[in-house]
């Protein structure tokens, strides 16, 4: 009979990810005003605005893809990755209500989306305005 | 601190519970999540060793997107695909190495017998869909006796 093998790097990596999912949760609107807070540095009169991003999540920059071409125009709708067809949870927060509510996923999606769809990170005014536009499209 | 002596304790169980299942690689939460988002999480075994190494430095131009992990995630999915890689060379059907799973040899000749229209078919729609015929694919289950073709 084989010896059991223990995989320290095993149990270290589901360690984290516990301590990854005991990390406090927030809301969409505190996730918001973060993103907010950080726009005005710059442009101290910025306000989010969910009009400007539901046009940001639906236009296309200058590349393949835009947001809606895996999150469907209707972010209430459940989407679907543009290359693997691998279905994705709908977006909008009336019909999904675990989004935006863990920021370091939050960023880690935005980080790697705004790369595919504009080839660069966004501004955190473009984050706020979509964020804005995803907790109160329906 | 009790807690993640708690957590670390029902790991190590399962890890335990796991081992003896041959080469199925244990199952590894981080991985599922962050190679499972966009993809089937395909099995650790269905690449070798330097093409993953490969495959993980280049996770920001990852087939045409950015799968780009934090440092911490990063290394402890790098650990969990080395330790249950092929050990046996994956090439591509040139000979060479390729990322690509269904480029290799293996993937290749495993799947001779299906024709170029059932790939086509939209209810597969591209090999990278895994689950399509694979139904448990996503638990990393590819028993050839649990294949189901859709129309």
């Amino acid at each position: 009979m084989s010896k059991p093998r223990l995989s320290l790097r095993h149990c270290l990596a589901l360690v984290l990810l516990c301590a990854a999912a005991l990390a406090q949760a927030e809301t969409p609107q505190q996730i918001l005003s973060v993103y907010e807070s950080a726009a005005r540095v710059q442009a101290p009169a910025f306000s989010a605005s969910a009009v400007r991003g539901g046009d940001f999540f639906r236009n296309k920059h200058g590349r393949e893809w835009s947001c809606a071409s895996c999150h469907t125009g209707n972010p209430v709708d459940a989407g679907k990755h543009a290359s693997t067809g691998k279905a994705i949870q709908p977006m909008a927060v009336a019909a999904n209500a675990e989004r935006f509510t863990q920021p370091n996923k939050v960023e880690k999606w935005f980080t790697r989306n705004c790369k595919d769809v504009l080839g660069r990170e966004c501004s955190a005014a473009e984050k706020a305005d979509v964020v804005a536009f995803l907790s109160t499209v329906k | 601190m009790r807690y993640a002596l708690v957590i670390l304790g029902g790991v190590l169980t399962a890890s335990v519970a796991f081992a003896d299942s041959g080469s199925k690689a244990p199952p590894n939460p981080l991985f599922q999540q962050e190679c499972g988002s966009c993809h089937v999480p395909y099995p650790p075994r269905l690449l070798d060793e330097s093409s993953w190494r490969k495959l993980m430095d280049g996770l920001d131009k990852h087939f045409g997107s950015d799968a780009s992990l934090d440092a911490i995630s990063r290394s402890a999915i790098e650990a969990h695909v080395l330790a249950n890689a092929s050990r046996r060379e994956r090439l591509g059907v040139d000979g060479k190495p390729t990322l690509r799973i269904t480029q290799t040899a293996w993937y290749q000749r495993k799947h001779d017998e299906i024709g170029s229209a059932v790939w086509r078919r939209p209810s597969i729609k591209t090999a990278a869909n895994c689950a399509a015929c694979h139904r448990e694919a996503e638990q990393g289950i590819f028993n050839e006796h649990q294949v189901r073709i859709p129309k």
